[in-house]
């Protein structure tokens, strides 16, 4: 017997089925298996229930629930009477509830920071694996239980404080805390909760957690050390000049005649104690500035100045270096640059740096500062006609403490730091420099973007 | 009849050789150690300029020019300052209202270059 339904699910009129079996419809293999079943229920004559698939004629798969129960009629004719009940679609909801289940858990485990949810009475219904690295506990012993079964009332508090302001106002709440975890460390966290509310309008606290631990102590590192650094410059600044100051003052005073004559030699000795000194205060000068340039300390001063007077103002500077060596310092200055925006303290000390260098390896000849003008850049040259700069030193030339050998190997009274200085200024003025060098000589070459004309 | 500078620093070392070259130079010279003293050897001594060192203690070169400046008696006083730090000299200076600065280390040429600009 066959009701209608089963005629509709299958596709055949039931007249055509009766007497027929399952064999003569379905595969060898799923005729097999129904009818195993059915003996199943024949000899021991208890109901079956089996879920089974089944492919229908338009090769699409079902998954169905038979149910087999045993009747017998008064002549002793055994039957098997079965319900089938098509869940194809259940069935269909079942595996996309647990592919979405499977993919938020891939995701939340896929992140770094512990992960967590909350119900209305801060039970924990998901966290992900690193909230239970975090915790120091499995799963299993964190789904259902609280706060209030790991941490101290106080802690507990605050952290539920935190949860009641985001369930009655609705707002997300972030918020750095202190928590000790089950092998007693404490860390800083920064813990980001926001409301939840599902289909059935029940709330939940979905919570991400940061532990910034390690990013806090290297802060109050590099605090300390920056107070250091500042500290230190302080005292290098202060306390290396005062004394420097009074040494200075005594020297040239008794060099001047202030305090009666004195003869050459000691004279002689006198202008060497200067010369040091004049020295020392330019290391000690170089070091400050670079120190502050490379802080970021210093605020340059960018506003429209005119490159060339500053050309001229560096020659003014240094003629008497020059002319002390009997060398030669020219300009070659295009005077139809106008005025453009860079800070001119900055650029008189660019320009000294690289006239001084040169004026202190060149023994004879003459050097020569260019500016030119290209489009909207500076062109800006100090060539000297020394030895060439050995090419194996002239990578690190403008490296903070090293300085370029000279093809002649002569021991040089430099800071290592000039050009150090000079790269960081031209950088800060976003341009550009670099040295070129030969047996004639080397020109060092920047350039400056020509900007508020 | 000379004129009087008023020098003020902690440091006597300084002290001493700035009151040496500027006596030479024809100045008559008196010292304080600190802002404090100094503000006494203004009263007394009325100089015509002051050297103000910018670190000192009890009472440094900032607190001392303000009190220079308030007071009308005193307040015309030229002050050239002078200070080991090279950060910021101009804002420093302003703040002070000294009307000029030198830097530690400075050539002492510079500093009678100056006084001779203030008090010609």
């Amino acid at each position: 017997m066959l009701n209608d339904a089963h005629a509709q699910m299958f596709g055949i009129p039931s007249e055509k089925m009766l007497g027929k079996t399952d064999k003569d419809y379905f595969s060898k293999d799923q005729a097999q298996m129904f009818w195993e079943k059915d003996e199943l229920v024949f000899e021991s004559g208890q109901e079956n229930i089996n879920e089974e698939l089944w492919t229908d004629s338009n090769g699409f798969s079902h998954t169905i629930i038979t149910k087999k129960n045993l009747y017998s009629d008064k002549k002793g004719n055994q039957f098997i009477v079965g319900i089938i009940r098509d869940i194809t679609e259940n069935k269909k909801i079942e595996i996309q509830l647990k592919d979405s289940r499977d993919y938020l858990n891939k995701i939340i485990n896929s992140v770094a920071d512990p992960i967590f949810v909350k119900d209305r009475e801060h039970r924990w219904t998901l966290v992900n694996d690193v909230f239970c690295q975090f915790m120091g506990y499995p799963a299993e012993k964190i789904i259902g239980k609280t706060d209030g079964d790991y941490f101290p009332k106080d802690q507990t508090d605050v952290f539920w404080e935190k949860d009641e302001l985001v369930f009655k106002t609705g707002k997300e709440n972030i918020n750095e805390e202190k928590f000790t975890d089950a092998r007693g460390i404490t860390h800083t966290i920064i813990t980001k909760k926001a409301l939840y509310t599902d289909n059935e309008g029940k709330n939940f606290i979905v919570g991400i957690i940061r532990d910034i631990t390690d990013l806090k102590a290297a802060q109050e590192k590099l605090q300390e050390m920056m107070e250091v650094r500042s500290r230190f410059t302080s005292v290098v600044s202060h306390e290396l000049r005062t004394p420097l100051a009074s040494i200075r003052t005594g020297v040239n005073l008794i060099l001047d005649g202030l305090a009666g004559g004195i003869n050459k030699e000691q004279k002689d000795f006198l202008e060497i104690v200067k010369k040091n000194i004049e020295r020392l205060s330019r290391l000690i000068n170089d070091i400050l500035d670079f120190q502050k340039i490379d802080s970021g300390k210093i605020h340059f001063k960018i506003v429209k100045n005119n490159i060339n007077e500053v050309a001229r103002e560096v020659y003014k500077i240094m003629l008497p270096l020059v002319e002390r060596k009997k060398l030669t310092l020219k300009l070659e200055l295009d005077e139809n640059i106008s005025e453009f925006k860079f800070d001119r303290d900055r650029m008189i000390q660019v320009f000294s740096n690289l006239v001084n260098n040169a004026i202190d390896f060149t023994e004879n000849g003459t050097i020569t500062v260019v500016t030119s003008r290209e489009k909207d850049t500076l062109r800006a040259k100090v060539i000297d006609t020394c030895v060439g700069i050995k090419q194996e030193t002239l990578s690190r030339i403008f490296n903070p403490f090293e300085q370029g050998e000279r093809e002649d190997s002569g021991k040089r009274e430099g800071t290592g730091l000039g050009l150090a200085i000079c790269k960081e200024i031209i950088i800060r003025h976003n341009g550009k420099i670099w040295v070129e060098t030969g047996e004639k000589g080397s020109t060092f070459h920047f350039t400056l973007p020509i900007e508020g004309e | 009849m000379p004129k009087t500078i008023l020098v003020v620093d902690d440091e006597k070392d300084i002290l001493t050789e700035l009151q040496f070259i500027l006596r030479k130079k024809g100045f008559e010279v008196v010292m304080a150690a600190n802002g404090k003293e100094a503000l006494e050897l203004v009263k007394k001594n009325k100089p015509d300029l002051i050297i103000l060192d910018l670190f000192m203690p009890v009472v440094g070169g900032v607190q001392f020019g303000k009190e220079l400046k308030a007071d009308a008696e005193t307040k015309n006083i030229p002050v050239i300052l002078l200070t080991a730090s090279a950060d910021n000299v101009e804002e420093k200076r302003i703040e002070c209202m000294a009307d000029a600065y030198v830097l530690k280390p400075f050539d002492y040429k510079e500093v009678i270059e100056k006084i001779y600009k203030l008090i010609a």
